[in-house]
């Protein structure tokens, strides 16, 4: 069972570091919600699949990978351009979980050709902290 | 593909250039010499299962035997142990293992000033056992369904890792001795169960012989003194279980090969790993062989699934096979390395393949049984025992069967106690058996 938790997102982005950093071998402190997994960390679809079984049994959530670590951002981005449907919509859509000047950011650096992914612990954070909230929200 | 272009019909010599090995007697030939030499025992009472021996390895820093690798925990003991053992061949061997920038390498006593990576097309023969640690990850996997809807049952218990399979496959270690070690030719893996990691030396030796590949490295490594892996021998009643565990010294007294108190193996684990390269090629870069590979031979019996053929008939077409491909007859053979696991079955089946082999055609080489030193190592056996062979020749000395008061045959010139190795001006001929549940034959036969 998981551990009492508050559900503050700092709390959850530092409960993620704790996770994540003997995944890759580093000291937790070292991380923050700014980190970029696969661009600051050697983070790996194999690691991926780690952190996201290590969510479920923090957090007791289920975990949706593609929304949780973004991982089709660019098929989104090239779908919405093909319908002619406003990106910023498309993702908001997608990605409940980030806010709209978190998606701006997302937008920017995806547009930027060969740029590393831009998925941080912040961005995971944000992911559970919904979850946690929308699973609040039909239990009660 | 870097083509390898020796033709087939061209047999090369082939040597042994690198050893590595993580035993219970030590982690360095210098300090498994010293053990066998001293009368070391390192058979202890089994916390797992009362009244049961084994023989662990102790002193085992995985971090620091593997270097600091964050995949490390998908491997099972005995695959950690085939890794430090592989790192540490390679790096005798004078092969650079920095596959991960950073990666600190793994100290041993040979490193080559200048390590080079492995020629393109190195081939991997590995030998690998089944993993029966179930302690470890299946009382989560199989908890019992509670009734709470919160807590998700079976094989979905979040408790169990993403990727807790890595741990059973059989070729988990052998990939992560490609990746860190940089191998990328021919990769086998082989579950002949306790064969494995002599016919692994073999194959990999014939890939070289026969101009396969440029070199190749063969290993194995394997642990089964786990609680689940202690009750699955139990259960087969394959071990002893009526050590009394007041009794401090009954471990050291429970292995005793060819011995007519014998009453059941004890179980060991390890991990033993060697480079294999055409002595020419080794010569002319002025490298030193650690020991040259002459041939291999390997029988099923066709006959049961754990117990041996009772007189060994297809083990002795195994050895007569290794003999024909080493070109040699059985009087060339100076020592034998015998399987010698302490079981009832097992040594009297030996006995009648050693003595119809050799004594009745008027031989005598020396016996000798290493398990009665390190238990046995289950699919690492072979690989274990050549490691300790290799690391006493070097010391100038076959070692003796231990706790051998009785001998089961007079024919045989069983080793009592540590002698000079023998052999004369041609180096010393050694045969090493091996033979697995489901009538699994190998043998080997080298000169050290």
């Amino acid at each position: 069972m998981p551990e009492h938790i508050r559900h503050e997102p700092h709390d959850i982005a530092a409960a993620i570091a704790t996770l994540v950093a003997p995944i890759f071998d580093v000291d937790a402190a070292t991380l923050s919600p700014s980190t970029r997994l696969m661009a600051d960390l050697p983070c790996e679809s194999i690691d991926l699949l780690e952190i996201g079984a290590g969510l479920n049994r923090r957090f007791a959530i289920p975990v949706r990978d593609a929304a949780a670590f973004l991982t089709d951002l660019r098929i989104h981005v090239l779908e919405a351009e093909r319908t002619g449907e406003a990106p910023e919509a498309r993702l908001a859509r997608e990605y409940p979980h980030l806010s709209a000047a978190r998606v701006a950011e997302v937008l920017a650096a995806v547009r930027v050709p060969g740029a590393p992914p831009v998925l941080t612990i912040g961005d995971v954070a944000a992911y559970v902290a919904w979850s946690l909230a929308r699973h609040a929200g039909t239990s009660a | 593909m870097q083509s390898f272009s020796s033709p087939p019909h061209h047999s090369r010599r082939v040597v042994i250039t690198g050893a590595g090995a993580v035993t219970p007697l030590g982690h360095t030939p210098r300090d498994m010499a010293r053990a066998i030499r001293e009368g070391y025992s390192p058979f202890r009472h089994a916390a797992g299962l009362p009244g049961a021996a084994c023989a662990p390895v102790r002193d085992f820093d995985e971090a620091a035997a593997t270097g600091r690798w964050r995949h490390r925990r998908y491997l099972s003991r005995g695959g950690l142990l085939a890794l430090a053992a592989a790192l540490a061949a390679a790096g005798q061997a004078g092969y650079a293992c920095t596959a991960t920038p950073g990666m600190p390498g793994v100290a041993t006593d040979g490193d080559a000033p200048h390590p080079q990576p492995f020629p393109e097309d190195t081939a991997l023969v590995a030998a690998s056992g089944p993993n029966m640690d179930v302690g470890a990850d299946f009382p989560a996997a199989c908890a019992p369904r509670t009734g709470d809807s919160t807590v998700a049952p079976g094989l979905e218990h979040p408790g169990l890792d993403a990727l807790w399979m890595l741990r059973w496959l059989p070729n988990t270690a052998a990939s992560a001795v490609a990746m860190r070690c940089g191998i990328r030719g021919e990769g086998l893996v082989l579950g002949t169960a306790c064969a494995a990691s002599l016919q692994a030396v073999g194959e990999a030796a014939r890939r070289v012989r026969w101009g396969l590949a440029p070199a190749a490295l063969a290993v194995g490594g394997d642990s089964r003194l786990s609680e689940g892996g202690l009750l699955s021998y139990a259960r087969a009643g394959a071990i002893q279980r009526d050590l009394n565990p007041a009794d401090a010294a009954a471990p050291h007294h429970a292995c005793r090969p060819f011995d007519a108190a014998r009453r059941g193996f004890v179980p060991g684990e390890g991990g033993a790993a060697f480079v294999l390269e055409p002595r020419d090629a080794v010569l002319a870069r002025g490298a030193a062989p650690l020991a040259e590979v002459l041939g291999m031979g390997a029988t099923l019996d066709g006959h049961a699934l754990t117990a041996p053929e009772p007189d060994a008939r297809r083990a002795e077409a195994a050895v007569r096979g290794a003999l024909a491909e080493a070109g040699l007859s059985p009087g060339y053979v100076h020592w034998v390395a015998a399987h010698g696991t302490g079981t009832v079955l097992n040594d009297a089946a030996e006995i009648r393949l050693l003595e119809r082999m050799f004594a009745d055609a008027g031989h005598a080489p020396a016996v000798t049984a290493v398990k009665s030193w390190t238990g046995h190592c289950a699919s690492a056996c072979g690989a274990v025992e050549l490691a300790v062979l290799l690391a006493c020749a070097a010391d100038g000395f076959l070692p003796p069967v231990r706790n051998l008061s009785a001998p089961e045959s007079d024919r045989l010139d069983f080793v009592r106690e540590a002698r000079p190795l023998p052999g004369n001006g041609n180096g010393s001929i050694g045969l090493l058996l091996n033979f697995g549940f489901g009538g699994q034959n190998a043998a080997l036969v080298v000169r050290l």
